[in-house]
Parts: C-alpha cells; structure tokens; sequence
C-alpha cells in the first residue's frame, strides 16, 4: 500500500517533470485558472470598491488597497517560487523547472510595478508626495531590480536557452538570500534614519468586510498567476524543444484543431 | 452613482491604481496569446521548410 | 607552494604589472569628488552632511570598475578551467581569486578614503570609523563581484549587467558602511552598524564562494 503511494507520486514527478506531459497537463487547467481569476477579480473588486465601508481616516482613498496589497504579495510569492525553481533546476537540472522560473520572471515583475506604482498613487493623497522611501516601497524597488537582473542574465546568454536558464537560475537562488537581508537591513535603515513615517496599512483597525475583498483578491491574483505562468511556460518549451517530435505533433494537432 | 465614480474626492488615485491593475493583466494577457500563435506559426513554416528540402 | 597563496601571488604579480587597474579607481574617486563642491555651489556645511554617503558610494561605484576584471582575462587566456580541472577545491581558487583582487583594488580605496574624507569635509574624529567601515564593507564588494564575474566572463560586453546584478545585492552594504560613518559624525557609537556589516562579511565569506563556484561550472559547460 505505502509503496504504491510512493510510486504514484514518483511517476507523478516524472509526468511533470517531462515536457511532454507537462504540456499535456497543463493545458487542462489553463480555461479553468483564467475563469477563476476573472471571476474572483469582479467579485472581489465589486465586494472591496462598491461594498466595502469607508476607512474612518482615510476615507474612499483606503480602496486602493485592494490591488496594491495583491500585488506586492504576488511580487514576494512569484519571487518565492522562482527561487524554489531555481534550486531545483541547478540540483536537478530539471527542465520544466527552469521554464517556471523563466515563465514566472516576467509576471513576477508586473505585480512588483504595479505595487509600486499603485502605492506611489496611494502615497500622494496620504503622505502628499510621490514617493517615500519608506522600508516596504524600498525593499519592493530593489526586488524589481532582482527581477530585471534575471530577465537581463537569461537574455545575455540567449544562444543557449539551457545554460540562460541556469545562469538566472543562480542569480535567483542567491537574491532569496539577499531578499530577506535586503528587506531587513532597508527596515533597520528607515527605523533609524526617518523617525515614523505613516504606514500606509495604517494602525486603524481592519473590519472583516475589509479584510475579505482583500484575500479575495488575493486568490483572484495567485489564479491569474498560475494561468500566465503556464501559459508561458507552455510558449517556452514550445520554443526551446522546437526540433522535438511532441512540438511538432502539438503544433499540427492545434492546426487541425482550428481547421475543424 | 456618481458618488462611487467620485470616490470621495480621490477618483483620481483610486480609479488609476485599479486602471493600471487590469491593464497590466490585460496586455499580460493579450501578450501572451500573440506569442502563442507567433511561435506555432514559426515552428509550423520551419517544419515547411524542413519537408520541402 | 601552497596552492592558494601561489594563486595569490600569482594574481598579485600579473595585477601589480598592470597599474592601471590599481589607480585608475583611485583616480575616478577624485574626479567625481570634484564633481561635488562644483555642483552644488554652497559650502563647507552640506558637503560635510553628505559626506559619508558620498564617500560609500564612490567606493561601490570605483569597487564596480574592476569587479568584471576578476575571472575575465583568467577566462580570455584559458585559466579558469585549469582551476575547475585541478584537484584543488574550485570554492578556494574562487578565495583566492577575491583575496588577490581585494588586495589589488579594495585596500587601496581603504587607504586612500581620508584623501577624499578631508577634500569633502568629514570631521577628522570619524576618520577611523570610515576607514573600519571600508575595511570591512570593500571585501564584500570584492566577495559578491565574483559572482557576477563568473555569471559575466564569457560575455564581450558583460560590465552593465554585472553592474545590474551586483548593486542590487550591495544595498546593505552601503546602509550599514554610510550609517556607521553617519553616526561617528554625530558623535554617536558606530558599534553596531559595523557589528552588523561584520556579520554580512561573514556571510558572503562562508557562502559566496560556493555560488561563485557553480556560476563559473554553469559558465564553462
């Protein structure tokens, strides 16, 4: 009995880690990820835009929340996974692996932007200035620089897509150590030099009917995520094994397809 | 109705932050379905390529 | 010999016969620290106030001039591979090769940073907190360099990226190195900004070497 388990989540293992079924398996939950994530998105936005009451100091302005917050956890979580990634590919040598890290490099620093961006329009109203360079909005700048230094590695070594994907791979590796030393040495800095800054998270007490269009969100973001990811993980192997047969015999099934 | 549109006198911030998260995912999106068929298309006419040599 | 202080020595001979690589940072501090009063235009006050960020800064930017030339021309000439080949351990060689480059180009900044703490004002009594900091901020410099030396050496044109790589990964150096001459300027203890950039020269001392090591395996596959 044990032994069969085993078994199953070695051959499981396998599956994923060849490109062929990673292909194939991958293509079932594409549909399903993208509905889940649109659906999550209204539902969320309408529940923290239209339902959610007022924060009692800073008014309708609070609102923003519910994508700045998404997406600088989704800037933290994606970098999570690469780094994760990137063990596995330099031990390994994993090829599904390296196409995760790769696939999740691009969306990763999509949300790191849009945290940044979003909390600079955040920032204004509640602060009265653009930018402040208060210890999240720095560590989240310096994770954005982390995330082009990998995409920059990967693209400088692009004649040979395998050596690329490892190279970043270590550049990923070593930025989850230094992430969590940045993150700590910009707050020693910032408790030090900059007396208190307002937090934009504020001390004011978080309702539930605040909290849930929140985690909402959340999902609706770690849904869009896994979509992307697949979906440009599927476009890289595509790419990088293009000369293999299951390319080509995917490419000709998807002709049919669209034939018929 | 239009006291949602208004948010409270910060439209502007709100209205944009949530601007730019659905745009990003949209070009995110539309991105990626234009690679898609960008990359079947060019394996497609190097196998052309490949048969008719 | 033993094989670690012969690569040292090795490196420290062929590094004393090029000078340029030696003064040419040197030289580079100079200049953009004329930069300076020229640009600002007001006086002995503010230039004295951003002092020590300036001097910590210019030592990154100078420690980044050379930091490509640590695996680069072993590269070009064939050498890196006789360091993988040989049955020395690669972390060592990888040592050894920070410790010579450090010599070459780190502890020059260190013995030259009072020349440029005086021409911008930085008061004496925080001389010797600048020169601990550097002391012990610059072989990290040298320590994370070699990883992207290593991720870089076969690139013709590696110098930007490796500046986007590395920079990102010295913030802390930089936060703890200015705010221990910050504080000394106060008047305050520094103990514990440099305490905490000891710990970080520790890290990078026991680990960097490791991922130098598969950068430069990953490199030459």
């Amino acid at each position: 009995m044990h032994k069969q388990r085993t078994n199953a989540i070695v051959t499981l293992y396998h599956k994923l880690g060849s490109p062929p079924s990673f292909y194939r398996i991958s293509g079932y939950f594409l549909k399903w990820l993208l509905l889940l994530s649109i659906g999550l998105l209204i539902w969320g936005l309408y529940e923290g835009l239209v339902l959610a009451p007022a924060d009692y100091q800073q008014g309708d302005s609070f609102r923003i929340i519910y994508v700045h917050v998404p997406a600088a956890w989704m800037s933290m979580f994606v970098y999570g996974i690469m780094g994760l990634c990137g063990i596995i590919a330099i031990i390994w040598r994993m090829k599904v692996a390296e196409a995760v890290m790769m696939a999740s490099a691009p969306i990763g620093a999509w949300f790191t932007v849009i945290a940044l961006v979003t909390g600079s329009l955040w920032g204004k109203p509640m602060w009265g200035t653009w930018w402040e360079w208060d210890a999240r909005m720095t560590s989240e700048l310096i994770l954005l620089f982390l995330y082009i230094g990998i995409m920059a590695t990967y693209s400088a070594f692009s004649e040979d897509s395998r050596k690329a994907a490892r190279m970043a791979a270590l550049i990923a590796v070593v930025g989850i150590f230094n992430v969590v030393i940045i993150h700590f040495s910009v707050k020693w800095w910032s408790s030090i030099h900059q007396g208190t800054t307002v937090s934009l998270m504020g001390e004011s007490h978080i309702t539930w009917d605040m909290l849930r269009p929140l985690l909402i969100m959340a999902f609706a973001t770690k849904f869009y995520y896994g979509y992307s990811m697949l979906k440009r993980a599927r476009i890289y192997l595509l790419e990088t094994e293009s000369h293999k047969r299951w390319v080509q015999d995917t490419v000709n099934e998807s002709n049919n397809g669209d034939k018929s | 109705m239009n006291e949602f549109f208004n948010m409270g006198g910060y439209a502007f911030y709100v209205w944009s932050s949530i601007g730019l998260f659905l745009g990003a995912m949209v070009i995110d999106f539309i991105g990626l379905s234009m690679k898609e068929k960008t990359v079947k298309r060019n394996i497609k006419s190097w196998m052309r390529r490949k048969l008719n040599k | 010999m033993n094989p670690f202080l012969a690569l040292v020595k090795r490196d420290l001979t062929l590094g004393l016969r090029r000078k340029s690589q030696i003064y040419q940072p040197l030289v580079f501090q100079l200049l953009v620290v004329t930069m300076f009063p020229l640009g600002l235009g007001s006086g002995a006050k503010t230039l004295a106030l951003i002092a020590p960020a300036v001097i910590w800064i210019l030592a990154l930017l100078a420690s980044l001039l050379t930091l490509d030339q640590i695996f680069k021309n072993d590269y070009d000439d064939g050498s890196v591979e006789s360091y993988v080949l040989t049955s020395y351990p690669l972390p060592l060689s990888v040592m050894a090769k920070v410790l010579a480059h450090w010599l070459l180009t780190g502890l020059p900044l260190v013995l030259f940073s009072p020349i440029i703490a005086v021409l911008l004002h930085l008061p004496s009594s925080s001389y010797g907190v600048l020169m601990l900091s550097l002391l012990i901020g610059t072989p990290i410099f040298s320590f994370m360099g070699s990883i992207g030396s290593a991720l870089t050496m076969s690139l013709k044109h590696g110098g930007l990226l490796l500046t986007i790589l590395v920079m990102p990964l010295l913030t802390p150096v930089l936060i703890f190195g200015a705010s221990a001459v910050v504080e000394s300027s106060l008047g305050n203890s520094a103990t514990q900004p440099l305490l905490l950039l000891s710990g970080l020269l520790v890290l990078s001392f026991t680990l960097v070497p490791f991922a130098s090591a598969a950068a430069i395996k990953i490199n030459l596959e």
